[in-house]
């Protein structure tokens, strides 16, 4: 035994722990970067995401029942903007409702979601995917392509229990309206589509990213009043009794995304891309780098698939120019 | 589309995952021997090693701009991991199974080294935990005495004195076993 007999002893660990380590080791990195990044969606993001849930609950998986349909399905085709009243954001995130539950009293993942790959290409992203990808062909000055992400694909089966969104109707004291009876034990199936995300920069300040991807789509048993429910999400996120009924009643639930905005806080317009309809949101943030930043985002469907392009700089003409030019 | 997957694509930075991609593939290999020197092969150093790394993968951005010293920091966090499993362990006892085989040469080389290294872990658990930690630090994670005199705190001529002694026990135990 001596010196050199001792130092062979190492050995490289099992080439699978270490791929699963690092796995596990780059999702705390994107954790961490998420709450380190200059430009963080999150403040964007937050003040809708209690809405964006209960919307998501009675509304994005919505589908105009048909008798003859033996299984409905939702793709995203269009937008429609709900105006959240901020106060009744504020109730909800005080009810003592567990919002969380409202994704249903039971997910079962069919196929998990594979780690985001990082590209350096879209021709690279594309073939590692086996198809041609989407690219904007018009930047504005000065901005230059970054790296390209690929997110895995996931399913997901969700048995639906309504006790949580009766409880929140009994908390909002919102009794003009009730959930559907015979739903507890439904099952719905949520497909969510790969998505590519290339990222663009000018210097350190000005970030844009481009999403494409199919719809979602989510697999729900015939019969399902989705009107009714759709009102229930309408009503729970503080619209008026006759203005919900009305809506609920003239969205086709089959083909629109109902997309919550914070009155008074966001700007959205209806567009056009490529003559397809879309939207168009802006949030102002704050002054200051460390303060919520601005938000722009254009998003629009053609032949199935979701386009999104989203910046804190670039404005409405400028996103809207490189949106009409991807192909 | 899914807001989660917005927020983490976008938080993602290339140049910044690189260099973590190059530590880690660069210190992996050291924590891990290090602690199959100090349990023993098998699913208890890839467990420790595991929970070294994402210990400092929580709060490396302290050495974002000093990767050697993020090197040496993960020893330390390692060596804390090693005491905390022997405190929960104590008694239990101390040689790990030896269950994975080990990679990188022929079956023959590789069961011969296994064995090598089965017969090194028993001899191992027959030390004192100082020793075994010092000889874990010299050939599990490679450090120079000077670097180990700086983790632990020895002097480094006491760490030369300590691993000398250590490795003429192993030796006339490992005589004595063949």
């Amino acid at each position: 035994m001596d010196d050199k007999f001792l130092h062979d002893q190492r050995r490289d660990p099992d080439p699978a722990f270490a791929r699963d380590l690092r796995d596990r080791l780059r999702r705390i990195e994107e954790a961490e970067e998420l709450g380190r990044s200059r430009f963080d969606w999150r403040p964007v993001f937050a003040t809708a995401a209690a809405a964006a849930f209960v919307i998501a609950t009675f509304t994005v998986p919505a589908v105009r029942a048909t008798a003859q349909a033996a299984l409905d399905l939702f793709r995203v085709q269009e937008f429609a903007v709900v105006q959240v009243d901020p106060a009744r954001l504020e109730q909800l995130s005080h009810a003592n409702v567990d919002l969380s539950s409202l994704a249903g009293g039971n997910v079962e993942m069919l196929q998990e979601p594979l780690p985001s790959q990082r590209f350096a290409t879209l021709d690279a992203a594309g073939a590692m995917l086996g198809e041609t990808l989407e690219r904007a062909y018009t930047l504005p000055g000065g901005i230059e392509p970054d790296s390209v992400y690929v997110s895995g694909e996931s399913r997901m089966r969700v048995t639906i229990d309504t006790k949580p969104v009766r409880a929140l109707l009994d908390a909002m004291a919102v009794r003009d309206v009730r959930v559907p009876d015979g739903l507890d034990g439904e099952k719905l199936t949520v497909h969510v589509p790969t998505m590519v995300a290339q990222k663009f920069h000018r210097g350190e300040r000005t970030h844009v990213m481009f999403l494409q991807g199919r719809s979602p789509l989510v697999e729900l048993p015939p019969g399902l009043e989705m009107e009714q429910l759709g009102e229930v999400g309408l009503r729970l996120l503080g619209m008026n009794s006759s203005e919900a009924h009305r809506l609920s009643r003239s969205i086709d639930w089959r083909t629109t995304l109902v997309v919550p905005v914070i009155a008074g806080a966001t700007e959205y317009q209806q567009v056009r891309v490529q003559g397809e309809p879309g939207l168009y949101v802006r949030r102002e943030g704050g002054a200051k780098d460390d303060e919520s930043p601005n938000a722009n985002v254009v998003v629009w469907t053609k032949k199935g698939r979701v386009h999104a392009i989203m910046s804190n700089r670039l404005e409405r003409m400028d996103l809207l120019t490189m949106a009409e030019s991807v192909r | 589309m899914d807001e989660a997957v917005l927020r983490n694509t976008w938080a993602l930075d290339p140049a910044r995952e690189a260099d973590w991609d190059a530590l880690y593939a660069d210190q992996l290999p050291r924590i891990y021997n290090f602690f199959r020197w100090r349990v023993g092969d098998g699913a208890v150093a890839e467990d420790l090693t595991s929970r070294t790394f994402e210990k400092a993968w929580q709060a490396r951005h302290r050495y974002r701009r000093d990767l050697a010293g993020f090197g040496t920091w993960l020893v330390v966090i390692a060596r804390n991991v090693a005491t905390d499993h022997w405190r929960t362990r104590r008694n239990h006892a101390p040689l790990e199974a030896a269950e994975s085989v080990p990679g990188g040469a022929t079956p023959e080389e590789l069961a011969e080294k296994r064995s090598d290294f089965e017969q090194l872990s028993r001899l191992l658990a027959t030390i004192g935990e100082r020793e075994r930690e010092l000889v874990a630090l010299k050939y599990g994670a490679g450090l120079t005495n000077r670097a180990i005199a700086k983790t632990t705190g020895l002097s480094e001529s006491n760490v030369g004195t300590l691993l000398h002694r250590t490795i003429q026990t192993l030796r006339a135990g490992w005589q004595e076993r063949t």
